[in-house]
């Protein structure tokens, strides 16, 4: 008994060695510098002049800018929240400890998580897929006003598996929530038919494949289907729009698969079936999906190109708490969403030392230019031109007890 | 056989055996008051774990009834309403579904290695089932999904077309990811470890009851019959509690080939839930109200569970110690 226990001990030991080689080899290489290292220049006196712009990597953004490193009190910052920009912030993090010499450690805990560590303050900056709502503005009171900066936009594709089929399949919001639903259970329903002239649809059943673990990648399409089908929010709302778009919502029909990867096996696997995934990942992965009307009515093939049209708003709100669901951007892909990073309005009162708030803006200012260089070639959507004086004026807003830490 | 017997020069050198008692007694005050420290250190941990998961669970309970929370059928957290039932029901069924797939064919591999295998082949082959207990089990999840479901689903089809006809519990539809696929993965999951405990507790049958059967004329059946089962039978029952605690706690490959359907599925090869794979879903994003407090609940769902199952696990043992004192 003792020798087949100190086997299989062995055993294991030797795979989470084997796993732990592994996972190191394939982590290193992203530390590649991109771009030559930023002078090392750590003082406390660089809030009154901004450090002359360094030299920008081959792929950055054309926007002329300058920007500072400040390293705070031990060239450390923190953040923590959603999964969905994780690859993005990671990336980021490599760029700016080249660039900067400033280390960004990123949890990816979830949005919900993010939120909470903002709100208890146990991180230098939150992130969220969803902006606060008004309750949990309410609830960082004692900390101050929080400032909200969208950083990166992506959206959902309607996944299908239908053979025969040479061009992209045309959905509105009444069939994608009818599939949703259960309401459509077959593939030549007259409401797909009708949208897809001269198309042959088999009569394959239709079978539903969506996530089951709670998700941005949900909410922004259930915040969708909310938003163009009442007859969704009947069924799965029992009528109240708050409880029809969410992260986890009680889902009529379908199988539930975990993450992107398992709802493509669960489409892949089944003749006739249809899920959604988000935009980055179909795309790395060439899985056909589903061109979609938008308000406008026009027929948007889903790419980076429509989700930033889709943020590419005439208004936006004075906090940037904005909802992309059925945009009204004439070109705009209308199962888009945004991601948020969060900072307090007056660092003074949530941060030790000064130092540290100006890492914090240097960052963020750094982010909204010279990171989104990075968003495309991660399959993310990059700020419209539109909304990126509202980022800066945004980050400017942040102040040390009402001194603004940017110029 | 020898142990416990002292040495004869020991017991001629009277000085020096004291001192090495001392030294041997300061030791054993060394050894138990480390034991002690890890011990109470382990079961403070426990303790601990069980106390703030059913403080935070609390509200839940309060608004549900323990009862209510076990039996309630729903599973909504869009509407605050919060149910066990579906998980707790696939969480025992894909267990036992593992179970009987599991446990005899880690017997017959204990017996073909124990018993009928000569050594220099047995102990290559016990080594390569060992193996698949260091497969990490991300990997068969991954592995379950794209290997596995796709070769099952014809076989649940042509099952519930035809057997799941007369019997409803093994009736269409069969979309693939389901609470067979999941108890069938698990069964592989445990198998090696299932084997490994009944391999040793097979080999550790006394080598005179076995002559003993063959003196009389018996054949390796009617050892394995008469002796080797008989006497091996409470490791038996240590061998299935140690896959069962696996199985129940089986998490990730679990949520990937289980369909991940907040309903009680009337078929095994209805998509269902297990109380792991909704905790591992759902926690990281859970932001509605008592949400977080219901997984949290469904955590000592679970572990009472494994109480309830390692309490079961004792007294098969205990009764069975019995009976075979009585045989004697």
């Amino acid at each position: 008994m003792i020798n087949g226990t100190r086997r299989l001990g062995g055993l294991a030991l030797a795979a989470m060695m084997f796993a732990a080689a592994c996972s190191s080899a394939g982590a290193s290489p992203t530390l590649a510098p991109t771009a030559t290292p930023a002078p090392a220049t750590p003082t406390a006196a660089m809030v009154a002049s901004a450090m002359p712009s360094v030299a920008p990597s081959a792929t950055a953004n054309p926007v002329a800018y300058t920007y500072r490193c400040s390293h705070g009190d031990n060239k450390t910052l923190s953040g923590a929240g959603a999964t969905f920009p994780y690859p993005l912030y990671t990336k980021w993090a490599a760029d700016y400890l080249v660039q900067c010499g400033v280390q960004v450690n990123y949890q990816s805990l979830g949005s919900g998580a993010g939120v909470k560590a903002f709100t208890a303050n146990t991180v230098d900056f939150g992130a969220s897929d969803a902006f606060l709502l008004d309750s949990e503005i309410a609830a960082v009171a004692t900390n101050g006003t929080p400032v909200e900066i969208p950083v990166a936009f992506g959206a959902d594709v309607v996944a299908y598996n239908l053979k025969g089929l040479s061009a992209p399949l045309k959905m509105n919001g009444d069939i994608i929530a009818g599939i949703f639903d259960g309401k459509i259970t077959k593939w030549n329903d007259p409401a797909i038919a009708a949208a897809n002239p001269g198309v042959t649809l088999p009569s394959t059943d239709v079978s539903v494949v969506h996530r089951s673990d709670g998700s941005g990648t949900t909410s922004i399409f259930t915040t969708y289907l909310t938003d163009v089908s009442t007859d969704w929010v009947n069924t799965v709302g029992k009528g109240d729009k708050t409880k029809s778009a969410g992260k986890t919502v009680t889902w009529p029909v379908g199988l539930g698969a975990s993450g992107n990867e398992g709802v493509t096996q669960g489409i892949n696997q089944t003749d006739g079936g249809v899920g959604y995934i988000e935009l980055q990942y179909a795309l790395a992965n060439k899985i056909p999906f589903a061109d979609v009307q938008n308000s406008s009515g026009a027929w948007i093939t889903p790419s980076l190109a429509s989700v930033t049209a889709a943020a590419n708003l005439a208004t936006y709100p004075a906090d940037l708490r904005f909802n992309l669901a059925n945009t009204p951007a004439a070109a705009g892909y209308p199962i888009s969403g945004s991601t948020w990073l969060l900072a307090y309005q007056d660092l003074s009162k949530v941060m030790k030392s000064k130092d540290r708030a100006n890492a914090l803006v240097d960052y963020l200012w750094w982010a909204i230019h010279a990171g989104q260089a990075e968003n495309p070639t991660l399959q993310y959507a990059s700020i419209p031109a539109t909304l990126l004086p509202l980022d800066e004026a945004a980050v400017k807003s942040i102040t040390w007890g009402g001194t603004p830490l940017l110029p | 056989m020898t142990a416990g017997k002292l040495s004869p020069s020991a017991i001629q050198d009277a000085p020096r055996r004291s001192m090495v008692r001392r030294r041997l007694r300061e030791g054993d005050l060394l050894l138990r008051l480390v034991a002690l420290v890890v011990t109470a250190g382990a079961l403070a941990v426990i303790a601990l774990m069980m106390f703030d998961s059913v403080r935070t669970a609390w509200p839940v309970f309060q608004n549900f009834g323990i009862i209510g929370f076990l039996t309630g059928q729903e599973w909504a957290p869009a509407f605050t309403v919060y149910g066990a039932w579906p998980f707790l029901y696939g969480t025992v069924l894909t267990g036992a579904i593992a179970l009987i797939i599991a446990v005899p064919i880690s017997v017959l591999i204990a017996l073909m290695v124990t018993e009928i295998l000569p050594p220099r082949i047995g102990q290559p082959v016990a080594i390569v089932v060992d193996l698949l207990a260091a497969v990490p089990s991300v990997v068969w999840g991954l592995w379950g999904l794209l290997v596995l479901v796709p070769v099952i689903r014809p076989f649940e089809r042509d099952v519930a077309h035809s057997l799941g006809q007369v019997i409803p519990f093994l009736g269409p539809p069969t979309p693939g990811p389901s609470y067979f696929a999941a108890g069938l993965i698990i069964a592989m999951m445990i198998i090696p470890i299932v084997a490994a405990v009944t391999r040793e507790v097979f080999a550790s049958t006394p080598r005179l009851q076995r002559e003993a059967v063959l003196a009389l004329g018996g054949t390796r059946w009617d050892v394995v019959r008469s002796v080797v089962l008989p006497i091996g039978r409470t490791g038996l029952v240590a061998a299935i509690l140690l896959g069962l605690g696996r199985a129940i706690g089986e998490t990730i490959a679990v949520t990937m080939v289980v369909g991940n359907n907040p309903l009680v599925g009337g078929s095994i090869f209805s998509p269902g839930y297990t109380l792991a794979s909704v905790i591992a879903n759902e926690f990281n994003e859970a932001t509605e109200p008592l949400h977080p407090e219901a997984l949290i609940a469904l955590g000592v769902v679970l572990l009472g569970l494994a109480i309830v199952v390692n309490g079961a696990g004792l007294i098969v043992r205990r009764r069975f110690e019995r009976s075979a004192g009585r045989g004697r």
